[in-house]
């Protein structure tokens, strides 16, 4: 996204919740976030634990790096971050608040048929 | 989730509304949902009878907020646990040790409030984890390093006052602790060291007031929410070398050890070296008539003639005490391009942090005498326990912190929703933990289902040392509300608790 179009989604967003711009910041909110706090394990390249497992676990059927993903629904991944199953260490409403993980969901199943 | 011990159904919903008040309410969590992440998933006691379940979480914003939660907390009689980061997993993640606590939750205070190039040291809140430290050290091209745990998503506060290990020369980082604001169970607002004085400007200098140190009555305890800690940075060193010293043989712990005793009492090695079993198996997969041999890390960091000359006489030293040893080693100079330090061992003797993804393990961690024959006796030792729960033990990670001791961490093995499995984990550490108590060895960190245990061992003349904490825990904290349990220290009204 061009730099006008997050200065405008941000002027937006209070009032035009919902909207097309406020979509778009909500991507852009959802990548914040993941770079933030997800790339540490699920990164492409070297130590990267989550990457590691998902390959492990997918064997190539399905791509490791979850960003590549057009499979993860909202439940999913809403029970992989505030839930002990999948493998991973929930995260807490101070690290992930329910607002930015809507917006991670937005971010990874933007590319969902 | 359960009620806090003590209350009825309704104290609890104006206890939530008390919380509320003070912290705002989008910062009250209640909701099984939102206190899942607080509970400890990899605890063998997770989804047992036994589990500590919280009854809430509080996450105040800044330290009169911690203050007001507190003297909630006492108006109620309410025990609560602190959490920095709330990333201690092996040692009981962000759980604590009775039910019904409610969490206190300081991920929010995450300010970085000085850092000091000129002198080296940083102050900051509890929710500061390594990554974010780092990233700022390295976005403002301040060349100073820190020294991490392997884990880096924890809490510079958290981590140092659990005695937490870094592998750099400042690994034992509780050493490098310089001056700490305090909430204490009362409410009340503390300084220490020269932080004491208004506006004190030695406070990350100077480590003490008059009269004694208190800084570590805060460490391992449950006397006081720490909100500030200055701790000090080491110079980005002109160069910096990482070295793996590798030998096939289990038992060839014995002379490694002996050999690198005179190195680092010496000086020649200055960091927190570490002893990991190589090759790498994992627990439970290793080859019982050869298990494998040890990887000695060790980092040199200074000029580089210096750093090289240290390296060669290490090689030497280790060469002529152990023929047939391999070596290997990477040399780094300034300008460092530190991100793209590849191998794990070398970016965390290097203070970068990273994060790895086993989290299924439960920890019982040693004092050892820094001497081979006092390793390789433990690992027999903790061996001849396991083996009485059908598991065995090889050896795990040692940790020469300083020139005379090492640590040991160990971990056993858990299987998520396997409870037979889980159970006899915990078994087996308990033994472990008693088995070496017998020959005189100490617990230095353990996971909350063994804290009591773990305490027990230090029993001379009818557990003195015990009575002490508790007879300090009952003047600092008279209702008896912060993180009972913690490393066995209880509170008066709830001793019968003890296991
Ligand atoms: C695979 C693996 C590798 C690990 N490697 C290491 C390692 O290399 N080195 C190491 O040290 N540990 C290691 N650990 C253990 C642990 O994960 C780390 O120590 C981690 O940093 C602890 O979590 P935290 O920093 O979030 O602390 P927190 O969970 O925030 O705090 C830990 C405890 O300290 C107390 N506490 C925290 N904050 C406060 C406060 N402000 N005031 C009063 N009391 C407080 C509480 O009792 C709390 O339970 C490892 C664990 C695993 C699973
Ligand atoms: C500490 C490392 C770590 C961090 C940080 C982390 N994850 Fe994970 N994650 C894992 C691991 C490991 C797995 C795979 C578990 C397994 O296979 O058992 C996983 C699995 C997942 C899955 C399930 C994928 C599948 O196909 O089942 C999702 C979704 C996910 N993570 C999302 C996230 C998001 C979003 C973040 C950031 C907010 C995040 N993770 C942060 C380690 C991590």
């Amino acid at each position: 996204m061009s730099r006008t179009t997050a200065i405008a989604s941000l002027l937006i967003l209070p009032f035009a919740y919902g909207g097309a711009a406020a979509q778009d910041s909500a991507l852009e909110l959802g990548e914040r976030i993941y770079v933030d706090k997800c790339e540490y394990c699920h990164g492409d390249g070297v130590q990267k634990g989550g990457t590691f497992m998902l390959e492990a676990r997918y064997e190539g059927e399905l791509p490791a790096l979850l960003t590549e993903r057009t499979n993860l629904t909202p439940e999913y991944i809403t029970a992989t971050l505030r839930t002990w199953t999948n493998g991973m260490a929930p995260f807490r409403p101070t690290e992930i608040s329910d607002s930015e993980l809507e917006a991670l969901v937005a971010y990874l199943t933007r590319n969902n048929e | 989730m359960p009620l806090p011990p003590g209350l009825t159904e309704s104290d609890f919903s104006d206890l939530l509304e008390e919380f509320r008040q003070a912290v705002g309410s989008e910062y009250v969590y209640s909701s099984d949902e939102h206190l899942e992440g607080y509970r400890d998933g990899v605890s063998p006691l997770y989804q047992t009878d036994e589990e500590p379940v919280p009854s809430a979480a509080v996450a105040p914003a800044n330290v009169e907020e911690v203050q007001q939660v507190v003297q909630i907390a006492n108006r109620y009689r309410v025990p609560f646990w602190v959490n920095s980061t709330g990333k201690n997993f092996g040692y009981g993640g962000p759980a604590g040790v009775v039910n019904g606590t409610v969490n206190l939750d300081l991920k929010r205070m995450n300010r970085i409030l000085e850092v000091n190039e000129a002198n080296a040291y940083a102050l900051v809140e509890p929710g500061v984890s390594f990554f974010e430290m780092y990233r700022y050290l390295r976005e403002r091209n301040i060349k100073l390093w820190l020294d991490v745990p392997s884990p880096g998503w924890g809490s510079i506060i958290g981590n140092t006052i659990e005695y937490g290990l870094g592998y750099t020369d400042q690994g034992q980082r509780v050493n490098f602790l310089c001056g700490m604001e305090v909430v204490l169970p009362n409410g009340e607002v503390m300084r220490t060291g020269q932080g004491a004085i208004p506006d004190g400007v030695t406070w990350q200098h100077y480590r003490r007031s008059i009269g004694p140190r208190i800084d570590e009555l805060f460490c391992q305890t449950n006397y006081g929410v720490v909100t500030k800690m200055g701790i000090w940075l080491r110079p980005e060193p002109p160069a910096y070398m990482a070295c793996s010293i590798m030998t096939d043989r289990n038992e060839k712990i014995i002379p490694m050890i002996d050999t690198m005793r005179p190195l680092r009492l010496g000086g020649i090695i200055n960091n927190n070296a570490t002893l990991y079993r190589y090759p790498f198996v994992q627990e439970g997969e290793e080859n019982p008539d050869n298990p494998g041999g040890w990887n000695n890390r060790v980092a040199f960091y200074g000029l580089e003639g210096v750093v090289k000359q240290h390296w060669e006489h290490v090689q030497d030293a280790y060469n002529d005490a152990m023929p047939g040893t391999t070596f290997a080693s990477n040399l780094y100079t300034t300008p460092y391009d530190l991100d793209s330090l590849g191998r794990s061992p070398d970016r965390l003797m290097a203070g970068i942090p990273s994060l790895g993804a086993s989290l299924h393990k439960t920890y019982f961690s040693m004092a050892l005498p820094f001497d081979g024959q006092a390793a390789w006796d433990l690992i027999l030792l903790l061996d001849e326990a396991s083996k009485r729960h059908g598991r065995r033990y090889f050896g795990m990670a040692h940790h020469v912190e300083t020139p005379h001791e090492m640590v040991t961490t160990s971990s056993a093995l858990l299987k998520p929703g396997d409870d037979d499995y889980n159970q006899t984990t915990m078994r087996m550490i308990k033994d472990w933990i008693v088995s070496t108590g017998e020959k005189g060895l100490g617990p230095y960190r353990v996971s909350t289902p063994y804290m009591d245990d773990a305490m027990a061992q230090f029993s001379f003349n009818d557990h003195r040392l015990r009575r002490f904490y508790e007879e300090l825990k009952d003047v600092i904290d008279p209702n008896g509300i912060m993180a009972p349990g913690k490393n066995g220290i209880w509170p008066r009204h709830m001793r019968e608790n003890r296991a």
